[in-house]
């Protein structure tokens, strides 16, 4: 097998120090969010124990007890509610988090809303699926996809029968989950969705109903055959289109909002070489020089969830995963409720006027009330409240944003702390209110 | 919660004291506010289980360590030594005696002028206290005009704002030169024209007491005398459900003469009361329906069946409000009607609710809750188990009733088979079952269900049966069978109540230990970790048990209404 080369070869540590923005970097992207107790450690550890320990964590007993408290409590009473919160439990407390952020991407890929599912057990079951492949095989969880219970009540399973094709999934399968508009024609979606016939669900499980699948011979890309379903999506895998298609989303969702032709063209390639492994495709995309680019950082927006759990993770707080649920269902990322199949489009669409104004109003509410959680970070003994405006400001800049601010804004910043009445620990409240309402913080 | 805490933490650190005497204010009050023997109260209330259980759990402890209950013990250190006595005794002393606060119209201005006179429960710490306040009257200099007066008689005067009187016994304050005067009269001893003397505060006294620990009394002929004769009651709410609760019971409000409320306080729990004077005959004929007649029985106490957890039992004319909508309320809340009759032709086909259903209909409604066993799972059981619930109408015409409610409960039932069908559930059946001579219809679910960990929707198992005049709607079969059982049995003695709910929080306790986990699992979604979920539900199942019963009810007389709320604790 190849090293990654370009653009996508490891960066060279010996030749460039591994600082402080690097670790925050690769934390704020890889989870949500990062503490000044987190990035410490990942830069005394390196880049490379970093990413290792990213993709290979260690268990906490303790969080998967919580969990499975908060997921028994979803599945016994089978609230949408309750089901969210379970999900952003996993995200906020995970001793795995790159895992939980990756099951949100592909809970985003495989957008399936429970608004229609109307299950919360089979909504868990999927959202187990992209846990269990989200840094395991993308052909499993595409074959996997294509059976679950939740994906088939979505794209109206029950409805394709043999005398009677219904495209829905079909039509997703080629064009949104793998292989992108301008892969397929009209024609193969019809016969990708004849492979389909009689894959149903029945007491809230996969079920192949064989009185209702069509056993005749379909052509899909040049191979006719009595396809199934696993052999349409295996000849998706097959095409060139489908590494690319998942490299485009890769590289937007972790590394730039538009990346070039040539960045997409080396990830595929990358994407085919290592067999669709995704521990394999993210430990290359998270030490390669594109990752650490200039270009790269502080290029994506927030999602309202990064936005959210990540301020909360940076100020070491405790969510209260109720009003948390709320926030983000205002803010336009309600998890499990995606608005469409197309999923959340994201970048510049998570900012609006509205929702701007809602990212500031969260600021003031997470730093002024326990209205969204309690934050430890103001008794942390890593902060020093009596220090000057302007070593405060610098270290705050440090923690939240990131890119350094410019000289000037850091200035009024510091000015702003200097002005502020109160005690030290209101002043410090205003100056992380008004840094968290900066556009600079909109950004990661 | 926390300011729950932080309130009884402060409770915490006062100490008992006697009775006083009564007090009396000048007449001519639009409001006043009496308070007896607070000191001896709290006393009583702290000897309590419950007040033991509360300081003693960690939630209070933690509550005593916030800045402000921090800020509150520094400021009560701080009094204490500039007292040169204890917060304790200090308490005693002045919230021995008796308190009362009086509001009076002034011409010309919107705001009352007040009158505060306290009597003291310990005169001998009162003069303690008096000389130690000495220096602070002298910092508030030239302001404040102080002239001593034989028989141990300090009289004050801040400006022409405040006006006060120190004596051994207690203290006389008001906003006013000429309340002080008339009030000091009356605190002596001597005959003048008295607040408890006035018609409305008089009748106050007659129809609800005298004595109690706390009275709030409105005169409320002086308030539409100032305010103007409705007070801001609209003559057509724009509401049905306001309407329906309170509409008939605010007319009756602007006939009384006063709005008196009560409270005492032992150390087995409390006993809160509100009332007006006037009785059914007072308000119009359209405002009638509301209230029972005084005397016939009301509504219904609760039926006593296995496992009950409380429930409401409500007098109302419902077809006698319903008959009359157009004149009660406002053309904007009149569409709401149109809507809800022809949602009810959805659910009684052919039916005409105005002409089939409301002549049907009694003059009583109950709800009630109570644990379900589940046996008709066949073993299955919920995850999240959740009470039974049943409402027991009350029918006018038996015969002609029954025929409707069982027609409505077979729509229902067809109904959720067409929401089973888009969500996948289970589909049911309905089935008659023979249940002490009386047929029970119910659903059974085609398959039956099977385990310990079954969804929420297995707690509901909709049951409807006849018993006499009575129809149950039920959504568990073993509540329904228990309706039927009490129902048959001759109703218990009439305390014409006009409206009854009742808790049993031992039984809610019960219920909270059952579902433990996913209160558990509330919290930590709120914030906490597991340890500390778990302590706030135990101290939740403690204070539960702790508490006997928390009952609420109206009652109806011919010159009286009265809403009464009493909690029983261990």
């Amino acid at each position: 097998m190849t090293a990654p080369q370009g653009m996508l070869a490891p960066v060279d540590w010996r030749v460039r120090p591994w600082t402080a923005a690097d670790a925050r970097h690769l934390l704020w992207r890889a989870q949500f969010g990062a503490s000044g107790a987190e990035i410490d450690r990942a830069l005394k550890a390196g880049a490379a124990a970093s990413v290792e320990r990213l993709l290979h964590p260690t268990p906490s007993r303790e969080f998967e007890e919580t969990s499975t408290l908060l997921r028994r409590c979803a599945m016994d009473t089978g609230s949408a509610l309750d089901l969210k919160a379970w999900w952003l439990h996993r995200m906020h407390h995970s001793s795995h988090p790159l895992v939980e952020k990756l099951t949100l991407f592909w809970h985003n890929h495989f957008a399936t809303s429970i608004t229609k599912v109307r299950s919360a057990a089979v909504m868990a079951a999927q959202n187990d699926l992209c846990r269990r492949e989200a840094l395991g095989s993308f052909p499993a969880l595409l074959h996997g996809m294509s059976k679950d219970a939740a994906m088939v009540a979505w794209l109206d399973g029950n409805a394709n029968r043999r005398r009677h094709a219904n495209e829905n999934f079909a039509r997703e399968l080629l064009e949104l989950f793998a292989l992108g508009e301008g892969h397929y024609t009209e024609k193969d979606i019809k016969e990708a969705a004849r492979a389909f016939t009689g894959w149903h669900v029945r007491d809230d499980k996969f079920w192949f109903n064989r009185g209702q699948h069509d056993e005749g011979i379909k052509t899909l890309f040049g191979k006719s055959g009595n396809l199934d379903g696993g052999d349409v999506v295996n000849l998706c895998l097959a095409q060139p289109a489908c590494p690319r298609f998942l490299a485009k989303k890769l590289l937007t969702a972790f590394v730039l909002p538009r990346p070039s032709e040539a960045a997409v063209a080396a990830l595929a390639e990358r994407v085919r070489e290592l067999d669709f492994t995704m521990s394999r495709v993210m430990s290359e995309l998270f030490s390669s020089e594109l990752f650490f680019s200039r270009e790269a950082r502080g290029s994506l927006i927030k999602s309202p969830v990064d936005l959210v759990l990540g301020a909360l993770r940076a100020l070491d707080g405790e969510p209260n995963l109720q009003a948390v649920q709320r926030l983000l269902a205002l803010l336009g990322q309600d998890v499990f409720a995606p608005p469409t199949v197309k999923g959340w489009e994201g970048g510049r669409l998570w900012v609006t006027s509205a929702s701007l104004l809602q990212r500031a109003n969260f600021a003031a509410a997470l730093v002024g009330s326990n209205q969204c959680g309690t934050i430890r970070f103001l008794k942390s003994p890593r902060l020093r409240l009596d220090a000057s405006s302007a070593q405060l400001t610098k270290d705050l800049a440090e923690l939240l944003l990131p890119q350094p601010l410019d000289p000037e804004q850091e200035n009024q910043l510091a000015q702003h702390h200097a002005a502020t009445k109160g005690t030290p620990e209101d002043r410090l409240r205003s100056l992380l209110h008004v840094m968290m309402a900066l556009p600079e913080f909109q950004q990661m | 919660m926390k300011t729950l805490f932080l309130f009884l933490a402060a409770l915490g650190l006062a100490q008992p004291l006697a009775g006083a005497p009564p007090i009396e204010l000048p007449a001519g009050a639009l409001a006043f506010l009496e308070v007896n023997d607070l000191a001896g109260q709290v006393t009583r209330v702290r000897q309590s289980l419950l007040s033991k259980l509360i300081t003693q759990s960690p939630e209070y402890r933690q509550a005593l360590e916030a800045p402000q209950a921090r800020q509150l013990l520094a400021g009560m250190q701080f009094a204490e030594n500039l007292l040169g006595t204890n917060l304790v005794k200090v308490s005693d002393a002045m919230l021995g005696g008796q308190m009362v606060l009086a509001l009076y119209p002034r011409e010309g201005r919107k705001e009352p002028d007040a009158v505060l006179a306290l009597r003291v429960g310990d005169a001998a710490v009162w003069q303690q206290l008096r000389g130690r306040l000495q220096p602070l009257l002298v910092l508030a200099g030239a302001k404040l005009k102080r002239t001593a007066e034989p028989g141990g008689v300090d009289r004050l005067q801040l400006e022409d704002k405040v006006f006060g009187l120190l004596r051994p016994d207690g203290l006389l304050v008001a906003s006013r030169k000429d309340l002080l005067d008339s009030a000091e009269v009356l605190f002596a001893g001597k005959q003048a024209p008295a607040l408890s003397a006035s018609s409305a505060f008089a009748k106050f006294g007659e129809q609800m007491g005298r004595r109690h620990f706390m009275r709030l009394g409105v005169d409320l002929e002086a308030m539409q005398k100032r305010f103007g004769a409705r007070l801001g009651v609209p003559a057509q709410f724009d509401n049905g459900g306001a309407s329906l609760l309170f509409q008939a019971l605010a007319e009756l409000a602007l006939k009384s003469p006063y709005l008196g409320l009560t409270l005492d306080l032992d150390d087995r729990g409390f006993d809160f009361a509100a009332g007006i004077a006037g009785g059914p005959k007072q308000v119009a004929p359209e405002f009638r329906w509301y209230f029972s007649d005084p005397a016939s029985r009301g509504a219904p106490p609760l039926p006593e069946v296995p496992g009950l957890i409380g429930g409401l039992s409500w007098y109302v004319d419902f077809a006698g409000w319903y008959r009359q909508h157009e004149k009660l309320l406002t053309e904007r809340a009149q569409p709401e009607f149109d809507k809800f009759e022809s949602g009810i032709k959805t659910l009684l086909p052919g039916r005409e609710f105005a002409e089939d259903v409301l002549p049907a209909l009694g003059r009583s409604v109950t709800l009630v809750a109570a644990h379900q066993q589940f046996k008709h799972l066949g073993g299955g059981l919920p995850a999240v188990k959740l009470p039974g619930f049943a409402l027991v109408f009350d029918l006018a015409k038996p015969a002609e009733g029954g025929d409707l409610f069982a027609l409505l409960f077979q729509t229902i039932a067809t109904l959720t088979n067409f929401g089973a069908a888009e969500t996948g559930k289970e589909p049911w059946v309905m089935v008659a079952e023979e249940f002490e001579g009386t047929t029970l219809s119910r659903m059974r679910h085609l398959r039956a269900p099977k385990g310990a960990a079954l969804p929420i929707v297995y707690n509901f198992m909709p049951c409807g049966a006849q018993v006499g005049s009575h129809f149950i709607f039920a959504s568990a079969p073993d509540l329904c069978k228990g309706l039927m059982t009490a129902l048959k049995k001759p109703a218990p003695k009439s305390a014409n109540r006009n409206l009854l709910i009742q808790l049993r929080p031992g039984q809610l306790a019960t219920l909270a230990r059952n579902n433990g986990d996913i209160l558990k699992a509330q919290f930590v979604q709120k914030g906490q970790d597991t340890a500390t979920a778990q302590r706030g539900i135990d101290t939740l199942l403690q204070l539960l048990q702790a508490v006997e019963s928390l009952e609420h009810y109206s009652t109806v007389g011919e010159d009286r209404f009265q809403f009464r709320l009493e909690g029983r604790w261990k």
